[in-house]
């Protein structure tokens, strides 16, 4: 079981878009696919549930708020795989085409957002030895909850962080195998990447540190460029300068396969809950769109070996 | 051009180039430590055929050095040392798919590579919180 985080410190960058349509291509291709949704918007979430759905069945007692809760009373938490629903929609989709896949998800709750700061109240100590077992259960609890679902027999996991560091996050990363980073091949966002595997290093050597030998490692399994704008099949140079800089920098792979910006097709997607992966189009530009995601797909599947 | 005029415009340019040397430097030549030398150099007339675009390999050798240095002026003097056109500059900006305007100026091109080789590692490296000579 392969345990992916996808994160960027800089949101909207198309995070939301990268993991759904991984998950939904990976489920075609006959994976059991578990989503974790960790960000407060909760856009993976409503990516493949209505939010009336979530307000009348999710909310009270199936998110991973829940979870978190319980942690941050003291009292023993729900086992992850009693907080897993099935979408609907996609997965009458999978088993209509016989895929033999389907998709899991552990929704996002909007007031996962305070729960960092119940977590905080728990980190801490009267002395060193105190404060670094209260580190390491504070940022290792998914870890450990995460690797007890190894025996549901799903074949990946990915968790959609919120684009931030705090505990959650860092909860999500510990738990991580390895690291997805979308991101948009522009000033800001290639700032972003710097700022995430600093971020990341630190937390690797804390945690390692702090954690008697159970050690944790960065592995980046790669970035990934999303919102390409084309010119004559080709990255705009605007673009393509800020592509060609991340791999010469070579703080982290760069993935080959790129998400193309196209705003008919991706607007309105999560609002039918179905990734465009898994659409049908007509249009040559939307299958386009659609055939450099599975290209994407390929080329994550020949990383991790899924 | 027959040979007696080539030979007057050939020494009133020495002329002109003897006159440019300060009173030290032509001490310095009557003392024996310097001597001149004559060296064909093109006219500007014919720089437009020089060829404009780089080859790989020494657009690759540029690089390396360029992202070996310690700061951005160091790489600008680089390119200027190396790269005497803004064809040359235009050529050496595509090698590294950097986005040249039309009406960007050498200096601004010059600018643009600088910031996506030097200045992307000294970015990196600080946000790394490494130390650089900036």
């Amino acid at each position: 079981m392969e345990i992916v985080s996808v994160i960027n410190y800089k949101g909207g960058v198309g995070k939301t878009t990268v993991t759904a349509n991984l998950a939904g291509e990976l489920a075609f291709r006959g994976k059991k696919v578990l989503l974790l949704d960790m960000d407060a918007q909760a856009s993976l979430t409503f990516s493949f549930v209505a939010p009336d759905f979530w307000d009348s069945d999710l909310q009270e007692n199936k998110t991973i708020k829940n979870w978190f809760d319980s942690i941050s009373q003291g009292t023993s938490p729900t086992p992850l795989s009693e907080l897993v629903m099935k979408p609907e929609k996609v997965n009458e989709f999978l088993v209509r085409r016989g895929t033999g896949g389907e998709i899991g998800l552990i929704s996002s709750h909007l007031g996962l957002i305070n729960v960092d700061l119940e977590l905080a109240t728990l980190l801490g100590g009267a002395n060193m030895t105190q404060t670094k077992r209260n580190y390491i259960k504070v940022h290792g609890n998914l870890r450990k909850e995460i690797q007890a679902l190894s025996e549901s027999g799903y074949d990946i996991i990915l968790i959609d962080c919120p684009p931030n560091f705090n505990i959650v996050t860092k909860n999500a990363l510990v738990a991580s195998d390895r690291i997805l980073v979308p991101a948009k091949p522009d000033y800001l966002s290639t700032l972003g990447i710097d700022y995430l595997f600093r971020s990341v290093d630190t937390l690797v050597s804390e945690f390692n540190e702090y954690s008697d030998g159970d050690n944790i490692s960065s592995n980046v399994l790669g970035v990934i460029f999303t919102m390409i704008q084309f010119y004559d099949d080709k990255p705009i140079n605007a673009q393509k300068q800020y592509i060609s800089q991340t791999k010469r920098l070579g703080k982290a792979p760069v993935l080959n396969s790129t998400f193309r910006e196209n705003k008919t097709i991706f607007a309105d997607a999560p609002q039918n809950n179905m990734p465009v992966v898994l659409n049908g189009y007509n249009n040559g530009t939307h299958n386009n769109v659609v055939s450099e995601i599975e290209a994407f797909v390929d080329e994550f599947c020949s990383i991790t070996g899924i | 051009m027959k040979n007696d005029n080539v030979i007057t415009k050939f020494l009133s340019e020495v002329v002109a180039e003897v006159n440019k040397l300060s009173p030290e430097e032509l001490a310095e030549i009557g003392n024996g430590d310097y001597r001149l030398e004559i060296k064909l150099i093109k006219t500007k007339g014919k720089e437009q055929k020089f060829k404009s675009n780089l080859n790989v390999g020494d657009s690759a050798n540029l690089l390396e050095q360029l992202q070996s240095l310690g700061s951005r002026e160091d790489g600008v003097n680089l390119l200027t040392e190396h790269l005497k056109t803004k064809k040359e500059l235009e050529s050496f900006a595509r090698f590294l798919d950097v986005s040249v305007l039309k009406q960007d100026k050498i200096a601004q091109i010059k600018d643009k590579i600088i910031e996506a080789t030097i200045g992307a590692i000294l970015r990196s490296n600080a946000i790394h919180g490494k130390k650089t000579n900036t």
